[in-house]
């Protein structure tokens, strides 16, 4: 089949080939069922698998995921790996919203018993978790000091000051805490992020209540605490301003620096640097800075979710509610895979997409030896959501990665056409689920069929063996912004 | 000089024409009002200078429309209005007018994350200025 005019070869029944032609260092490898592949016709991100194929020093394929989208310079939905010495790292392979990333925590509670509290516990997370464009907590306004500590340690900064347990940081990728350099990071940057932290911020960011409804693997989601019926809270935000600035900053330098060091680009937007030189340094200095801003961003909203517990449920239920676990979408990391054979480094870039490591990898705390990594799909406000784990198929074929979610199929003008009619809240009621949101406009962009079927998606990588599926969680209540 | 919003299914793009430099700009300024604000009127009590200089036209817009985003997250300034100084494709120099937002008279509106060099035109044509950008949200 050819995707605006680039020809794809089926390969099996979840695997597209792109072969190399012209400038292309390597194939592209699209992960998808024969629905979605078709959905990507006359959408460019075809094209930018292709793109990103182009780039020094790739290694393996140019990959993208089945819920793979147009993005700026690489897919999102896209991972690419790239050779340590002769490899490039690029901020549009990573995005904007650096470390944009999902966290879960399940209670003690069942839905049952939450169900008759819901309304007060929407209300109190509404309350308690700014959210909304721009959105500030006038409660914790960082000095100078502090965001340079946040900046350094992530959510080790957050444990440390109270926010959370040494338990968490067990659940986080990373430990929640990367190598970032403060003094890589703007003061533009910086003066985005002090008054930020602890907010969700808007879009498709999100605090949502749900349940376990369906099982898929029972051991791993008895070892993860996830019984039938169980409550969890499951949290979608990233490095806000401050991410969105390093980003901005870094596109400025990688333009140069492509120049610079003669590096040709099939689009302006995939400007990069070589790993080697001082501005991938830099950037991935602050990139992990802003990273762990995301880290410690998510657990203090962690802490914002078990003080609504204690204020709305009496007892040790705030205490009890354990992080399950926290992963980023947006990230570019050095890590160590078998490419033909042989053992290399490469800097995993991952822009909508999720790590998934197997059990048995070494960065992995005990917990998830003999299970995997946890991995956590958020779906459509309206549906549902998953949790998987990693798999020895996803390390030895996607460099330990895969979907990070549903995807829009619809524009946003077009979602608010749909749903300008309507009363989305009130029909989500109906079904089931409160939400509060700081705007209506965001509500009608966000609507369950705006987005793909993210079971589909979650399908196509469960049978493509990059990723197993544990549990289907639903949601009965959602804070957006 | 008007300006329309591009079909792009998770982003916003938009198309912009005017017979002028000076009225691109405002232009772009109106787009931004409309982003942050939505159809809520913006007064003009504060006033920030504004003065940008780049390699290129292109790179001239970017530059303002980001200086404003930066303006909006930090201050929660919401721009009206320019006023020039001076204006030339490689540099301009002057005031935005606006006001900081209000939850209360403003509509709140899905964030604005980034401006992006994706697709990003600007063009000069028989019949005056063409820009085309790509925010990204």
């Amino acid at each position: 089949m050819a995707t605006d005019r680039i020809a794809v070869e089926r390969v099996d029944e979840y695997r597209w080939r792109v072969p190399r032609t012209g400038g292309m260092r390597t194939d592209g490898l699209i992960f998808a069922d024969a629905e979605l592949m078709h959905d990507l016709e006359g959408d460019q991100c075809v094209q930018q698998v292709v793109n990103v194929a182009h780039l020094p020093g790739i290694v393996g394929p140019s990959i993208a995921m089945p819920d793979i989208h147009w993005g700026y310079g690489f897919p999102i939905g896209g991972v690419a790996a790239f050779d340590e010495r002769e490899g490039v790292i690029s901020p549009g392979g990573v995005g904007y919203d650096i470390n944009c990333g999902v966290r879960l925590l399940r209670s003690p509670l069942s839905v049952d018993e939450i169900r008759p509290r819901l309304p007060a516990l929407i209300d109190s997370l509404y309350a308690g978790i700014p959210s909304g464009v721009g959105s500030s907590r006038s409660d914790l306004r960082l000095s100078q000091p502090e965001l340079e500590r946040v900046l350094e340690h992530g959510a080790r900064w957050a444990v440390k000051e109270g926010y959370g347990s040494e338990r968490d940081l067990e659940c986080i990728e990373a430990g929640g805490s990367l190598p970032g350099d403060p003094d890589a990071v703007s003061t533009r940057a910086k003066k985005r992020g002090f008054a930020q932290l602890g907010t969700v911020g808007s879009g498709n960011h999100f605090v949502e209540v749900g349940y376990v409804a369906e099982i898929y693997d029972e051991e791993a989601a008895n070892r993860l605490g996830l019984a039938p019926r169980t409550a969890t809270f499951f949290i979608h935000s990233g490095s806000r301003g401050l991410g969105y600035q390093v980003c901005d900053d870094y596109l400025d330098t990688m333009v140069q620096a492509a120049g610079r060091y003669g590096i040709e680009l099939p689009d302006k937007q995939l400007c990069c640097a070589p790993l080697t030189s001082p501005e991938a340094k830099a950037y991935l200095g602050a990139m992990n800075a802003a990273a762990n801003y995301a880290f410690a961003n998510r657990q203090l909203m962690s802490h914002y979710v078990r003080r609504s517990l204690t204020t709305i449920f009496s007892g040790d239920v705030a205490d009890r509610t354990d992080l399950v676990y926290d992963v980023a979408h947006n990230i570019a990391k050095f890590e160590t895979h078998q490419v033909q054979g042989q053992r290399r480094r490469v800097c995993v870039h991952r822009k909508g997409a999720t790590r998934a490591f197997p059990p048995g990898h070494a960065e992995l705390a005990d917990r998830f030896q003999d299970i995997g990594q946890p991995v956590l799909i958020p779906g459509d406000m309206g549906r549902y959501s998953f949790v998987l784990v990693g798999t020895p198929g996803a390390f030895n074929e996607t460099f330990g990665s895969t979907c990070h979610g549903a995807g829009r199929r619809m524009s946003r003008h077009q979602a608010k056409k749909v749903a300008r009619p309507r009363n989305v809240p009130k029909e989500l009621e109906e079904r089931g689920i409160l939400i509060r949101a700081a705007s209506r406009r965001t509500v009608d962009e966000e609507i369950p069929e705006a987005y793909k079927d993210v079971k589909q998606v979650v399908d196509v990588v469960h049978g493509a063996g990059i990723g197993k599926k544990v549990v289907k969680l639903v949601p009965i209540g959602v804070v957006k912004g | 000089m008007t300006y329309r919003f591009l079909p792009h299914t998770a982003d916003i793009r938009v198309a912009i024409e005017a017979p002028s430099l000076e009225l691109l700009f405002a232009e772009a300024t109106e787009v931004m009002r409309q982003l942050l604000a939505g159809d809520s009127p913006v007064e003009s009590h504060l006033r920030h200078p504004v003065r940008i200089s780049t390699g290129d036209t292109a790179e001239l817009l970017l530059g303002y429309l980001r200086e404003l985003l930066y303006r909006f997250d930090t201050d929660r300034f919401v721009p009206a209005r320019v006023a020039f100084d001076m204006a030339t494709p490689t540099q301009m120099a002057g005031e935005v007018s606006g006001e900081k937002f209000d939850p209360a008279r403003h509509q709140v509106q899905p964030e604005v994350k980034a401006v992006t060099r994706h697709g990003l035109v600007v063009a000069h044509k028989d019949t005056g200025w063409h820009a085309e950008v790509l925010f990204d949200l």
